[in-house]
């Protein structure tokens, strides 16, 4: 009987570890049972509860959408342009919206204030610093959240460019560079 | 001028800064649930925005609001 037991409970930890719906692909590694004496009490498991950020999901974050005044931008299914995304060297942003492009671009727009106040905010309020690589700029974040905000913000035009001697924020618009 | 850095208490981040054109401007973002009860009464848009934040947490994306204020 128990030997039995232990039979069945081997053959299930190899059932597991071949498991393809449970595979990796980015880092190509299967799942790894470390143990087999748990797969009866795996197999009672109705929730998972997470306790923070990172240690059951990826903790990548993406700019998807936000809201300035009284209208939201951004779709919950975003293709981004990767193409463009590399060519301006962003990353972390999946964003697309059609109706954007009008209210930056008209300083008549209700919402136009709205939304230079928010980018400004985006690309002044962080504590990413800025390492250059290759002649390209590379934002360096302590938190994804950031680091998603700040790219968002470039993203519509408000590139932070680092910090001078001095300790004053460059950020550079569509009216030039400017100094915090 | 200053940066008062994010925690987990404060649940905020804010930078304190003099604009191009000369004025002084407190900027802030952080966590929704520390940032709505420090709005100053009458903002505009806060139900909107309220009602935003909660669709775009229903579809389990991070939450987040800036604000900012003038230092006179």
């Amino acid at each position: 009987m128990m030997v039995t037991l232990e039979g069945v409970k081997f053959i299930q930890a190899a059932m597991i570890q071949y498991d393809y719906t449970i595979y990796d692909v980015d880092k190509d590694m299967q799942t790894k049972a470390q143990s087999s004496n748990l797969n009866e009490e795996l197999g009672c498991v109705q929730y998972v509860f997470s306790d923070k950020t990172g240690t059951l999901t990826q903790n990548v974050m993406e700019f998807k959408k936000f809201s300035a005044g009284a209208h939201t931008f951004g779709k919950s299914d975003p293709k981004a342009n990767h193409k463009e995304m590399k060519e301006k060297n962003i990353t972390n942003v999946n964003f697309e919206d059609s109706k954007i492009k009008d209210h930056l671009n008209n300083p008549n727009h209700d919402n136009y204030p709205y939304l230079m106040r928010m980018l400004e905010i985006l690309s002044v309020c962080h504590t990413v610093v800025v390492e250059e690589k290759d002649g390209k700029l590379q934002y360096n974040a302590s938190s994804p959240d950031e680091l998603a905000l700040v790219n968002g913000a470039k993203y519509l035009g408000f590139s932070f460019k680092g910090r001078d001697e001095e300790d004053h924020i460059l950020i550079t618009t569509k009216d030039g560079e400017q100094k915090f | 001028m200053n940066v008062i850095e994010f925690n987990s208490t404060r649940k905020r981040m804010t930078v304190i800064v003099r604009t191009p054109d000369d004025r002084i401007m407190v900027m802030c973002k952080g966590a929704d649930s520390i940032m709505l009860p420090l709005l100053r009464k009458g903002t505009n848009y806060v139900p909107q925005t309220i009602n935003l934040l909660e669709n775009y947490s229903r579809e389990g994306l991070r939450t987040l609001l800036i604000a900012e204020k003038e230092i006179t």
